[in-house]
């Protein structure tokens, strides 16, 4: 009895002596590592993160650069730091697009051929008032090209902007679908934020015993060890697939990441390869720069100074910013609060400067 | 022949039991009246034994607090450890409890480009044998052993980014010297190994090496006479 209670006591002192019981408060996907063991350019980072905290960008939050398995760079600014989750903007409906495919292989929607009306029975009135739009298919809605009249862009007046006056209404879906063919469904690309809203509420209706955000959080972003998300819904409970996700930055990066390695994490599958490819391969030329595949974009050739050019990001519109480029092992993940710069944004000029501080042999 | 034979055979058993009994008994006494009567010659001289100092002595023990500052390795150079300690000993063990406190910053770019100060501790036990056991000096053999924890704060935001635990072991010789029988001093030199060190930008390696230390000892020694 004597020796159990010593024990007991030296085991409580040891447990005493250490820190704390409770795992690392941190991440355990990649090595730290500085930027010149991955061939990038110390005092050119350096220069760049001076910049940044100098405001030269304007108001970018937060910077990760990850490249061959090592966190290298990870910096925040502007008040901000690594637990806090910032909004996505319209990366948002990147993260929904790829998460897509989770719906496909668990069989509650069988391809993206599919029209939406099927899945859309309390909005049978709206196609019943204009029959054209039961041809609108999940695919439309991933390649802005629903036919639906839209306004999205930040140069109308509020009063003006379909995107504003969506989010005045209680059933921001039923908005998106009231709008009028101006085309048929697959010929004019338009963007359109709301077609993320009604992407999300097919998905919710595809969806039998569970509801979408519980079903993302167990399927895609619990499996690669995301546990903050924050997603926006309507007044009726929609989530905002356009634009309402919050993410930590080191979580999108996670994200990037799970792309990087084909939808393996940990090597554990999460999305098929085959659909990384078939979303983020070119499927429109908007003009000489940008390629647009579903909900991400690419480089036209030429574009970027890269051997190979393999390069697709995720752009959020304030300068929210996912950049992968598989050929170089890198995922370079942008935060930001800058409005109206379009494509080339400071966000697009930080993500030039990391590949400019890769070393010459190295592109 | 048969009637006849088998009383004879049961008699002449009887008595050879009995025969043997008594034989037995007899070697027995008299093996105790040869033990009994041993006697030495007159010439002979018989050595005193020569008694046992602990038991002829007071028993040798002491309780005491221990402040110590520890030369040992961490991962950048060899740098000066504190330690604080409870320690007891009665005869040739020496029992102890003690926590390593390491203050000293060790600053590191541990995420590019921020800065990041690695602060760790442990603590344990001791169990010593005393080798050479004088009146006002003694050396003693020591193994240590303790569990520890270590975080990476941010330099500037002061927040944790990972922290994990390790294990640490030391064997070591500690020479005491005692100046009054409430106070003593001692120097030690040791090997320091580390168990179980898996943190970013922590070789496994970097806590193990010799060790040196000087400390004092308050409490109570029950010196030698």
């Amino acid at each position: 009895m004597r020796r159990i209670f010593l024990i007991s006591t030296f085991c409580c002192f040891l447990y005493g002596c250490s820190l704390g019981p409770e795992k690392p408060d941190d991440q355990d996907v990649w090595l730290y590592a500085n930027p010149s063991s991955s061939q990038l350019s110390d005092s050119l980072l350096l220069a760049l993160n001076n910049n940044l905290e100098a405001k030269l960008y304007g108001n970018i939050n937060s910077l990760v650069v990850i490249r061959k398995d090592k966190l290298l760079f990870e910096n925040y600014y502007d008040e901000s730091f690594r637990n806090r989750t910032k909004n996505l903007g319209q990366a948002s409906m990147a993260v929904l697009i790829t998460a897509l495919d989770l719906l496909i292989r668990d069989g509650y929607i069988e391809n993206i051929q599919q029209n939406i009306v099927t899945f859309l029975p309390e909005y049978q009135s709206i196609f019943n008032a204009e029959p054209d739009k039961e041809l609108i298919t999940i695919e439309h809605l991933l390649t802005n090209k629903s036919g639906l009249s839209w306004v999205q862009s930040n140069a109308f007046p509020d009063n003006l902007n379909d995107l504003s006056i969506m989010k005045l209404q209680s059933d921001w879906t039923e908005y998106v679908l009231s709008r009028p063919l101006e085309a048929d469904p697959g010929l004019r690309y338009v963007p359109n934020s709301g077609a993320g809203v009604v992407l999300a509420r097919v998905m919710e209706n595809a969806l039998i015993d569970t509801d979408l955000l519980t079903y993302l959080k167990e399927e895609l972003f619990g499996r690669i060890d995301i546990d903050e998300v924050v997603w926006e819904t309507d007044p009726s409970g929609t989530l905002d697939g356009g634009s309402g996700l919050s993410l930590m930055t080191l979580d999108l990066t996670k994200f990037g990441y799970l792309l990087l390695n084909g939808g393996r994490w940990k090597k554990a599958r999460v999305i098929s390869n085959e659909w990384i490819f078939e979303i983020t391969k070119t499927t429109l030329k908007l003009d000489n720069t940008i390629n647009a595949g579903y909900g991400w974009w690419r480089f036209a050739d030429g574009v970027l100074d890269l051997e190979t050019n393999d390069l697709f990001f995720a752009d959020g519109g304030l300068g929210q910013q996912l950049y992968i480029i598989p050929h170089l092992e890198m995922v370079v993940a942008i935060h930001a609060e800058n409005y109206s710069q379009g494509f080339f944004n400071s966000s697009t000029f930080i993500f030039l400067s990391v590949l400019a501080s890769l070393e010459p042999n190295e592109n | 022949m048969d009637s006849i034979s088998l009383p004879v055979i049961h008699c002449v058993k009887s008595f050879l039991t009995l025969l043997f009994g008594l034989l037995s008994a007899n070697i027995l006494l008299a093996q105790q009246l040869q033990q009994d009567s041993v006697s030495y010659a007159d010439t002979t001289k018989v050595r005193e034994e020569k008694a046992d100092p602990i038991l002829e002595n007071p028993i040798p023990w002491s309780i005491f607090i221990e402040a110590s500052a520890e030369y040992a390795p961490q991962p950048d150079e060899h740098n000066f450890h504190q330690q604080l300690a409870i320690g007891a000993s009665y005869r040739m063990i020496n029992i102890g409890a003690f926590v390593n406190l390491q203050k000293k910053t060790i600053t590191k770019t541990l995420i590019f480009p921020n800065q990041f100060d690695l602060i760790y501790l442990h603590g344990g036990g001791y169990l010593g044998l005393t080798l050479i056991n004088g009146q006002q000096a003694d050396l003693v053999l020591r193994y240590n052993f303790s569990k520890g924890g270590m975080v990476w704060e941010n330099a500037e935001t002061k927040a944790d980014l990972v922290r994990d635990d390790y294990y640490m072991s030391k064997p070591e010789l500690v020479f005491q010297y005692r100046l009054l029988n409430f106070i003593s001093f001692f120097a030690s030199g040791g090997y320091k190994l580390g168990h179980g060190i898996e943190m970013p930008g922590i070789n496994k390696n970097d806590f193990n090496g010799f060790t040196i230390s000087v400390g004092g000892r308050l409490g109570f020694f029950h010196l030698n006479p």
